[in-house]
């Protein structure tokens, strides 16, 4: 009994020091070849580095010949550079981005990017759209926008924020019917891309002012207030003051402090309603006070009795004296 | 002899090379910080012509580096230039209160960056 309990004991023991023993190997092993890994990434990126930034701060005729270099690197260094030239889009505007795109374009990376869009792993379909909207050509445009409807809430979300750093009018009305029942875009990336594209489709943002789903009816009009889009401020008064949601009413009350001229007055003078919902009147009286026309502050100056304690506050906080408001009148 | 002496503080290593050698090509005589303590114990002892300072950085942000330089003596008129990803206005009305001279938003030109501190350093000489 007493010689299998040490037998048992010892061969326990023996298992033991083994695992441990494979163990520490594996760890250090692990160890090693992270430190190579880490060694070889500093080593190529001592040599990428210097060509990289070479052409971001090159002027003129230097730009030429140090793209020239950068493209021409090994393929053995050619990720690094890759990785190093897609960081420093986020940081750096200009010709000299614009050359490096060229580069990017010349060694495939937008073509790998573009392949990459239809991979089976949902991490790679989303690095792809980063990439592509990292490069921010054109020719990306057609991966993104099938990437719009792919099954990841993830890749469609990265999608539409790499459509905006490509800046096409003409993908307004792609963006904004991104926003759809079911595709959980968030409309915040939306908004975002769309203000990024710096230049939006009109046409495209009046749809969106009719469209059926609330959210497109407020992103197109959060937009149009935020790009000052002009054209469509009509359609914002028009339209939005009237839509059946009362947040799109609230939201286009208070576009129209930006977007409004004389003309929106007595829109925003019918949003003040009493039969009207308390929110809406009180962020139409709110930018009918910040406007300069005396029809706005006529109108104020009779909202200063309201019942409604926030819209008399901004009646009379817009209106100090009865005197003014009436010889305005 | 050099156009001035520059500070560049800003927590991302390339970048704060990108500026640093961008500048250095131009003529300026530069120094990097990579956070914002260390830039400003370097802005507070070393006698810098202007300063480009990122916004978000760990520890100490741009705009406290910026504060603490504007209420040191010896800095109080040292121009400087903030360099951020923040792009709201309010973001602008804070830099701008804080004391900058001029506020860029990444993505940034190299080439109008380089066009802003001789500027602003034209303007601080005359």
């Amino acid at each position: 009994m007493v010689t299998l309990s040490w037998s048992v004991l010892i061969g326990t023991l023996v298992v033991l020091v083994v695992c441990c023993t494979a163990l520490l190997v594996a760890t250090v092993a692990v160890r090693l070849s992270r430190a190579r890994r880490a060694r070889r990434h500093d080593e190529r990126t001592a040599q990428v580095k210097p060509l990289v930034l070479e052409v971001l701060t090159a002027e003129d005729e230097e730009v030429a010949p140090a793209c020239e270099a950068v493209a021409a690197l090994p393929d053995t260094l050619w990720p690094t550079a890759e990785t190093f030239v897609l960081a420093a889009f986020d940081s750096v505007r200009g010709e000299v981005r614009d050359a490096l795109v060229q580069v990017l374009i010349q060694r495939g990376t937008l073509e790998r990017a573009l392949a990459a869009t239809q991979s089976r792993s949902a991490v790679r379909r989303a690095r792809a759209a980063e990439v592509i909207g990292l490069v921010g050509h054109v020719s990306g445009r057609r991966g993104l926008v099938r990437l719009l409807s792919d099954p990841n809430i993830e890749v469609r979300t990265v999608a539409a924020r790499a459509l905006g750093q490509i800046g096409d009018p003409h993908l307004t009305s792609i963006l904004l019917d991104s926003l759809r029942p079911g595709s959980d875009v968030p409309p915040s990336v939306v908004g975002t891309a769309l203000l990024g594209s710096g230049e939006t489709d009109t046409a495209a943002l009046e749809a969106g002012l009719a469209a059926d789903d609330e959210v497109v009816r407020l992103t197109a009009i959060a937009v149009s207030a935020e790009l000052l889009v002009l054209a469509t401020a009509r359609a914002v008064a028009d339209r939005g003051l009237t839509d059946p949601s009362v947040t799109v009413r609230v939201q286009a009350a208070r576009a129209l402090a930006r977007l409004g001229g004389a003309w929106a007055v007595p829109a925003l003078a019918a949003a003040t309603d009493p039969t009207e919902a308390s929110v809406v009147r009180v962020a139409a009286t709110r930018t009918l006070g910040e406007m300069p026309f005396p029809p706005a502050r006529a109108h104020l100056a009779l909202l200063r009795d309201d019942e409604d304690p926030d819209v008399r506050r901004l009646a009379t906080a817009a209106t100090p004296s009865r005197e003014t408001a009436g010889g305005d009148r | 002899m050099t156009l001035g002496k520059v500070l560049v503080v800003d927590d991302n290593h390339d970048i704060c090379d990108l500026l640093a050698l961008k500048l250095t090509n131009a003529g300026f005589d530069v120094t990097q910080a990579n956070d914002g303590i260390t830039g400003l114990e370097l802005g507070l002892n070393g006698s810098f012509d202007l300063v480009v300072l990122d916004v978000m950085m760990p520890g100490m942000s741009g705009i406290d580096v910026l504060r603490r330089l504007r209420d040191a003596e010896q800095t109080a008129t040292t121009p400087v230039l903030l360099l951020t990803a923040k792009t709201q206005e309010r973001d602008v009305e804070s830099g701008f209160g804080a004391g900058a001279g001029e506020y860029m938003t990444k993505p940034f030109s190299p080439r109008e960056l380089l066009v802003r501190v001789k500027a602003m350093l034209a303007r601080s000489q005359s």
